[in-house]
């Protein structure tokens, strides 16, 4: 069989000295696409002469060794220990989310409270925090599935999700939705349930859009009366946002801009793209320049980079994101294989709302680009996951079959 | 159960490789929509990256005009044409030297074809380099429109220049009520964020929203331009330009029009004010005029003053220089920020404090014998031979310090004078819309953190003749003046007219506890400094105008020189008081004098309009001659406050008959005491004075009667 020969390639047959069985692909990922980080995050602060220029070096003595002792501490320590943890953990992430939202430990920066003391973001630490909370609770009992055990799943990731959203963090909410999507589909939630969950999203999600969209037709008089009512729960800058992206030309100087500036990049950057450190879009500031290094980093490496630039980037990402999925095909027990699960739905949602969002094929949200956009916490919780991956993939009991 | 768990394990993988194709699917999708944009059609993105480079642009809105309460307008706006420079577009291969040398031949030629010399030399492209590159650097300014056409002829090979109409601030006026208009200088506009954000949304990047190109803006920097910027300013717009390939504009999209500044009247008289500024010519003080009733300002004049039409478009670092080291020292708001002891311009707020706390009342009288020991310490009175016995009415009119010293030492400083004080608005900032000085009002509690010493009699004395610790502002003074002329109401005094235009009634922030009979008494003593022959006030009495004033010398000491700043509080028309008028003249003689000549000049511009342009030069030429008097010395005597103006206009006093006779003779015979019918009448509300007017013995005005022999001309005062 194909996947007993992987199996026996990565696990290690040396009883005497137990070298740690890495998943030596997930390593070699992770390592180029943080070198490819740390170099596009130089070239998009290339042109700033203000300490903004010297946001790499910040990454290369700072985030990633921070990240590297996360990684390697998680790796090491056996997941099945942390599982007994989970909610203590859980209730810490939780605490760290409240505390956040308190003025004056929390600090605002653009108007969302997002920042513990201006460096650390809790919501990103909640993504690591959830990850082993919601393994127990779906694969501790396994074989008793009962629609409750579903129901607290919900519950255990709406908690952290609504304390994010009125952060306000919208985009940093709406990541936890496909892991617990995909949590719940591999914990063997019945695909009925699972379609009703989606519908139900799908539903709301076309309710909000209507809402958005459909006044923009009415007369003004009407539509204005709309929006009084609507602006009380949908975020102003979502319907920006949204109506930017069916309408580019809604508000060209503001939102409509960055779409358009970021697609210029991309498509200008052709097949081989105009060289590292050359991309003009970015130089001359027609990128956002405070999110360049972010958000829109995709951008700047398309255009320097050409389209070969972007294969080589998405042929790692799913390198990263396959090779996680086998770290649990080959895990023995519930939980691993769904902290698995959990981890690749992440990234990928990460990776696919980031580029989508960069090629103007979704509307912009502030999803950063694991590895490769500069953050601080982000950083190190995206190492801290893959090491919890890492864990699983050194400690779980080999597979019987 | 064994079997059940390999079963479900089974199942996890199968579905974990489920979501490793869907994931896969994702990938590969995001690969194809890549492929399509970066091969398939790269060209169109490259041509809209190389052919049309947009940019934004920040348009200004035209800043609104200041207005005087007439719709004179004060501050105005005139097109200007500038040439800008957009540095990128400039930018040359290689360091920033080479770009720098690149533009600096550029712009000398530039400077050929229009002649007129360039703004910035090499350093300055390279700090507009380092600070601020996505800016257009202004490179010319002030072009005129031949300039401008010779450039646009001759330029086109030069790219990245831009030609710009941008709006410049004026003052036509130069220098009129400068310290109160303030000026604008270039700045970040204070709203950009607002401006950027309209819907005030939270999770706000104001960075990625920036404009490629801010072009300059100007935000008030003092004054009524700085106070009322939010107004004025209005909402920058947004404009979406494609350069061609050599820089030029090829088209524009309005993304966003500019909202205009809204125009700002002020309570300003424009005619008032600049008769109160050639008043002041020459000398440093202040003239405050302020409604009675609504706190509007007519006028707030300080001298001397600055130029505000050279601080447009950009100040010389020589005038700021000569102005900050003018000894006059124009740049300081007199008329709002100045404090200066007030002096006997204090005196009837320590009468009506003492009248209403019982510690003296109308007929009291005190000996005043020239001097006076309080607490060890000598005070003088301004009448070094004494007013001799007094009472309070002749103790006003004549400004009697002991008189004062005694009342005010009776009943306390503290909680009386000082509250009565604090209530008028001393020691506090007035809330003007321009930034005020709060002055000094001393309390225990002050001098105690101050000097580590207790209040003393010596220090009520002080006070009581306003002198001392106390120190105040002309605006807070007129507030009190208002106070005194309305019947006790304080206040808000007001610069800038709201919306609309019209300040139907005034905002009262407190009625002060003062007794309508009190406040009657005072106002006569206050009528005699200007309508009696022995007044300290009587230089600022006009013909036609029915006046109340009160005169005060405040001594002051400068570098080991004893010197005087000359004060004169008043209202008119006495019988229904419409304005209060404050003068102030640093360094200068006695307030019957200076301050007089100012009230005087002020009355007749607010009162009789028709004659003060050809009399301003007369007023001059009357004040040196001023000698001869033919007034009356008024006897305690009754007045109806609900006289008919028509009726009054000249002399409200009604002086008894039996008193008149005596009065003319000696000081000492005023001090005769009261007849009970008379006494009476004075504590009698308005409303019962009138019912038994009949009663009074016969009345009638006399104008004609002889000053008093012991009258010093040149008197002084404090």
């Amino acid at each position: 069989m194909v996947l007993s020969k992987y199996k026996k390639n990565t696990s290690s047959p040396n009883k005497g000295f137990s070298f740690p069985s890495f998943n030596w692909v997930l390593m070699l990922c992770m390592g180029i696409l943080l070198t490819i980080g740390v170099l596009f995050v130089k070239s998009a602060t290339n042109m700033r002469t203000d300490s903004v220029h010297y946001l790499y070096v910040q990454m290369l003595i700072k985030w990633i060794p921070l990240g590297i002792i996360a990684h390697f501490g998680i790796a090491f320590f056996d997941y099945r220990k942390l599982s007994e943890k989970a909610w203590l953990l859980y209730a810490l992430g939780i605490f760290l989310l409240i505390l956040v939202l308190i003025p004056g430990i929390g600090t605002a920066r653009l108007g969302a409270r997002r920042w513990i003391f201006g460096l650390f973001q809790p919501s990103e630490f909640m993504k690591l925090c959830i990850m082993p909370a919601a393994a127990l609770l779906l694969g501790k009992y396994t074989g008793i599935k009962d629609r409750y055990r579903f129901g607290a799943t919900l519950v255990v990731f709406a908690i952290p999700m609504g304390l994010i959203a009125i952060q306000p963090d919208l985009g940093s909410a709406i990541v936890f939705v496909p892991v617990c999507l995909a949590m719940l589909f591999v914990s063997g939630c019945s695909p009925r349930l699972l379609l009703t969950i989606c519908l139900v999203g799908v539903f709301c999600i076309s309710v909000v859009l209507a809402l958005i969209l459909i006044p923009d037709k009415m007369p003004e008089e009407k539509r204005a009366r709309i929006e009084s009512v609507t602006d009380n729960f949908i975020f102003p800058h979502w319907k920006k946002r949204v109506r930017v992206f069916v309408n580019p030309d809604h508000d060209p100087l503001g939102a409509g801009w960055n779409k358009k500036q970021s697609e210029i990049a991309v498509g200008s950057g052709g097949k081989y793209g105009k060289g590292y450190l050359n991309g003009t879009q970015n130089i001359l500031g027609f990128l956002p320049r405070s999110v360049s290094s972010t958000d829109f980093i995709f951008s700047v490496i398309a255009e320097e980079m050409g389209f070969v630039g972007s294969c080589v980037l998405l042929i790692l990402f799913g390198g990263m994101l396959i090779s996680i999925a086998v770290t649990g095909i080959f895990c023995g027990d519930a939980s691993g294989r769904l902290i698995c699960a959990g981890v690749s739905a992440l990234f990928f949602a990460h990776i696919f709302v980031n580029i989508a969002m960069t090629i103007g094929k979704m509307p912009i949200t502030g999803i950063p680009l694991p590895f490769i956009s500069y953050g601080g916490t982000f950083t190190i919780s995206t190492m801290a996951l893959l090491g919890l991956v890492q864990s699983v993939a050194i400690h779980s009991k080999p597979s019987q079959s | 159960m064994k079997n059940l768990v390999e079963k479900e394990a089974a199942a996890a993988r199968i579905r974990l490789i489920v979501m490793g194709v869907l994931m896969l699917i994702g990938v590969f999708y995001l690969l194809f929509c890549l492929y399509d944009i970066q091969v398939k059609q790269t060209r169109t993105f490259k041509s809209a990256q190389e052919f049309h480079s947009l940019r934004r642009v920040r348009l200004p809105a035209t800043r609104g005009k200041i207005l005087d309460r007439n719709g004179i307008v004060l501050a105005d706006n005139k097109p200007s044409y500038c040439v800008s420079i957009y540095l990128e577009e400039m930018r040359q291969k290689g360091a920033w030297t080479n770009t720098i040398n690149h533009v600096a031949e550029r712009l000398a030629e530039i400077s050929e074809i229009v002649g007129v010399p360039c703004e910035v030399d090499k350093e300055g492209i390279w700090a507009h380099i380092r600070r601020r590159r996505a800016i257009p650097m202004v490179a010319f300014r002030g072009l005129d429109d031949v300039a401008v056409a010779r450039l646009s002829e001759n330029a086109k090979h030069i790219r990245g220049v831009d030609i710009s109409v941008q709006a410049e601030r004026v003052y036509p006026y130069g220098d009129l009520a400068c310290h109160l208009i303030g000026y604008v200088g270039k700045g970040q506009p204070d709203n950009l964020e607002q401006e950027l954000n309209p819907d005030g949304l939270e999770d706000f990047d104001a960075e990625s929203l920036e404009y490629d190109f801010l072009l300059p803006d100007f935000v008030g920097k003092d004054g009524v331009e700085k106070a009322c910027n939010s107004t004025l300013a209005g909402v920058g717009g947004g404009e979406l330009i494609r350069i061609n390939a050599v820089g030029y504009r090829h088209e524009s999209y309005m993304g966003k029009q500019p909202v205009l500044g809204k125009d700002v009247a002020l309570t300003i008289d424009l005619r008032l004010q600049k008769l109160a500024e050639e008043a002041l010519d020459g000398v440093r003080g202040s003239i405050i005029v302020m409604d009675c009733e609504t706190g509007e300002l007519l006028v707030a004049a300080s001298a001397p003053r600055y130029d505000l039409s050279r601080f447009v478009p950009t100040l010389s670092g020589s005038y700021w220089k000569e102005l900050l080291n003018d000894p006059m020292r124009p740049l300081y708001g007199r008329a709002c920020s100045g404090i200066y002891a007030p002096g006997s311009i204090f005196k009837p707020l320590v009468a009506l404090s003492a009248l209403r706390e019982g510690v003296i009342d109308a007929q009291t009288h005190f000996y005043c014998s020239g001097r006076i020991e309080i607490g060890g310490s000598v005070f003088r009175c301004a009448r070094r031979s004494g007013h001799g016995d007094i009472n309070l009415r002749q103790a006003i009119c004549g400004s009697c310090n002991p008189f004062f010293i005694i009342a005010g030492t009776r009943l306390h400083y503290e909680p009386y004078i000082y509250q009565d004080a604090l209530d008028v608005g001393f020691g506090q900032a007035p809330q003007l819309e321009i930034p005020c000085s709060k002055g000094v009002l001393p309390s225990s509690a002050w001098k105690r953190r101050r000097e580590r010493d207790g209040w003393r009699d010596g220090d009520t004395a002080n006070v009581s003749m306003g002198q001392g610790y106390l120190s105040v502002s002309p605006l807070q003074v007129a507030v009190y003046t208002a106070a005194l002329a309305n019947g006790g109401k304080v206040l808000r005094p007001r610069l800038v007219l709201p919306e609309g235009g019209k300040i139907e009634e005034g905002e009262v922030l407190r009625h002060m506890n003062w007794r309508s009979q009190d406040l009657n008494l005072v106002k006569l003593g206050m009528w005699d400094v200007v309508n009696s022959g022995w007044g300290t006030g009587r230089r600022a009495k006009l013909d036609g105008v029915s006046l109340a004033a009160k005169t005060g010398t405040a001594e002051y000491m400068d570098k080991g020189e004893k010197k005087k700043n000359a004060w004169m509080i008043g209202f008119a028309p006495f019988e229904k008081p419409k304005y209060a008028i404050v003068t102030m003249q640093e360094d200068s003689d006695a307030g019957g004098l200076s301050a007089a000549r100012l009230m005087r000049q002020m009355t007749q511009a607010i009162f009789l309009p028709d004659t003060v342009q050809a009399n301003i030069e007369e007023l001059v030429e009357e004040e040196r001659s001023f000698v001869e008097i033919n007034e009356v010395v008024p006897v305690d005597a009754d007045i109806d406050l609900e006289i008919h103006p028509e009726q009054l206009i000249i002399e409200p006093i009604l002086i008894s008959e039996e008193n008149n006779s005596q009065s003319t003779n000696s000081l000492m015979q005023i001090s005769a005491p009261l007849t009970s019918e008379q006494i009476d009448s004075i504590y009698m509300a308005p409303e019962d004075i009138q019912d038994s007017s009949e009663t009074l013995p016969q009345l009638e005005i006399d104008m004609h009667s002889n000053m008093p022999p012991n009258q010093e001309t040149n008197e002084e005062e404090d």
